[in-house]
């Protein structure tokens, strides 16, 4: 069982992941990956958690408003792209989930989604001898359990790690920005960082931006789980790493392009109590000013983590 | 000589450490065993029957008489009403004339509620986890009975929460006024089947305050009887 480094990034944050409880080792982290592109994980075995975590797309369910499962079935989010998790101590649009080891449960027993359960998985993994001896190299026994299931996929997901756009870059002083850029990242400290906090882009703290309900799903977002109606329709912040190649966008995929997202808060909604300090100030933007803040978002697409072909399909 | 052989035998097995109390948690229907899948006849002559009942203890203990707190075996313990051996813990070390109460809390504590992937007892494929949020379930209470208003009359409870206001973890203390080497806690569950809201609730499948109430109607069911 070949140890593995710990996910760190120079300038973060320590990862809050605890590693402790679940050292990485290579064989940890295959085991991972090959289940992440596991389709038996389904109930017909039609989907893995590629399906809708394209590793062509940082992860994340492109082209989809709303991501979708057994059967066509539609669900009522947008899944949301995989990267960074190590350093998140809250998961989904609505934070039901605060520990990453239990995080594939949720798709893989809704109805829409993979519609099935650990218990079945096991039986249907514990048939393939193949599995049997990829389980004894990462945690040292034969026996396929629920627990060694969901610990195999965290140590794959937390290598995960989306570190190296050309912001990043600009930051370890090794690039400069160009003059367009430099001005929306100016823009984006101004109007965008203190929830997109960087270097991880998101405060992992959930607000309330303004988005009209959508009166066909009814999705009240963290007051689901909360029960708190000052958490009506509060989302998670997500992270603006890799956005060109995780569209639509927000919690239901409502905004197609960028423009759409800055359109959105610069409608001039700002008159409300609910909304964060931050969005309780008009945001005004020219049409310049917009493209600047998307050159600005385009600095922070990481090609070296999308096309790692390590985290893609284990041939 | 060989009788004074088996009289040191006698002597020396009437001590530790071959001394042990077993506690055994047993579902009823008023004066009978409670068998899952099977038809009991209510107070209002309609039929019920359990279909699921499993449910977690955690910090199960006994007290001995000299305030010497003897730990189980195993601080998580799941019980099921069809795996009678869930349903047996042993305690090692004690003699029945020391004790003095049993003491544990229903469900899963607070701090292994946030950590990860646990195994055994604990492992989700048990199927005692919300997979749609964070949470393990405390208890699962499931059947049909003739007097539900849902299609099926079925009632389906999972009871669950370990935070505010929802936290329904709830400490059972039980004296022990029948000391014996077999300790036999009884759960009528034809007591709680009569307890406030649990025909009208029919499901509960997150942490709530029905949820709440129902746990501790539940955690009132638990009676040590004369052996």
């Amino acid at each position: 069982m070949t140890k593995w480094p710990v996910p760190v990034s120079k300038g973060w944050p320590a990862p809050v992941y605890k590693f402790g409880e679940n050292p990485l080792t290579e064989s940890g982290i295959y085991l991972g990956r090959k289940l992440f592109y596991e389709t038996m994980l389904s109930a017909d075995s039609s989907i893995s958690c590629a399906s809708c975590h394209s590793p062509y797309n940082a992860f994340a369910h492109t082209d989809h408003a709303l991501s979708h499962g057994l059967n066509d079935s539609m669900g009522r989010r947008n899944a949301p792209a995989l990267f960074n998790l190590a350093w998140q101590h809250s998961f989904m649009h609505d934070g039901a989930i605060h520990h990453l080891d239990m995080v594939p449960l949720a798709p893989i027993e809704h109805p829409t989604e993979m519609g099935s359960n650990l218990k079945t998985i096991i039986k249907r993994l514990k048939d393939q001898p193949t599995y049997v001896v990829l389980y004894k190299e990462a945690f040292g026994s034969e026996e396929i359990t629920g627990a060694a299931t969901l610990k195999a996929m965290s140590q794959f997901l937390v290598t995960l790690v989306s570190n190296m756009s050309k912001y990043d870059s600009v930051m370890s002083h090794k690039q400069q920005f160009t003059e367009k850029e430099a001005l929306g990242y100016e823009l984006f400290k101004n109007y965008c960082a203190s929830c997109h906090k960087e270097p991880l882009f998101t405060d992992v703290q959930y607000y309330y931006t303004g988005l009209p309900m959508n009166e066909l799903i009814k999705d009240h977002g963290r007051m689901e789980i909360t029960g708190n109606p000052n958490d009506d329709m509060a989302f998670k912040v997500p992270t603006l790493r890799n956005l060109v190649f995780t569209y639509p966008y927000m919690h239901d995929g409502r905004f197609r392009t960028l423009y759409g997202v800055l359109d959105h808060y610069t409608k001039g909604n700002y008159n409300c109590e609910k909304l964060p300090d931050a969005l309780q100030r008009p945001i005004l933007l020219t049409s310049e000013d917009k493209t600047n803040l998307i050159a600005f978002l385009h600095t922070l697409t990481d090609k070296r983590f999308v096309f790692n072909d390590s985290n893609h399909f284990p041939y | 000589m060989w009788l004074y052989a088996i009289y040191l035998f006698i002597y020396l097995s009437c001590i530790t450490p071959y001394d042990s109390v077993k506690i055994i948690f047993q579902p009823r229907w008023d004066q009978n065993l409670l068998q899952l899948d099977s038809n009991y006849v209510q107070e209002n002559s309609k039929f019920i029957k359990f279909t699921t009942l499993r449910w977690y203890v955690h910090d199960l203990m006994l007290l001995t008489k000299d305030g010497t707190i003897i730990d189980a075996p195993m601080y998580h313990i799941l019980m099921d009403a069809g795996v009678p051996s869930s349903r047996e813990v042993v305690f090692s070390g004690v003699s029945e004339g020391n004790v003095a109460e049993i003491r544990f809390k229903m469900g899963v504590d607070s701090s292994t509620q946030v950590r990860g992937a646990l195994g055994r007892h604990l492992d989700p494929s048990q199927g005692m986890y919300w997979s749609w949020q964070s949470g393990y379930i405390h208890a699962k209470i499931e059947g049909s009975s003739g007097s539900g208003i849902t299609p099926d009359n079925e009632f389906v409870y999972h009871l669950g929460g370990y935070r505010q206001p929802y936290n329904s973890i709830v400490s059972v203390n039980i004296p022990i006024n029948y000391p014996n080497k077999v300790l036999v806690i009884q759960m009528d569950m034809k007591k709680f089947s009569i307890a406030p809201g649990f025909f009208e609730y029919k499901q509960i499948m997150s942490p709530s305050h029905r949820g709440t109430s129902l746990m501790k109607q539940f955690c009132e069911i638990f009676k040590l009887v004369a052996h």
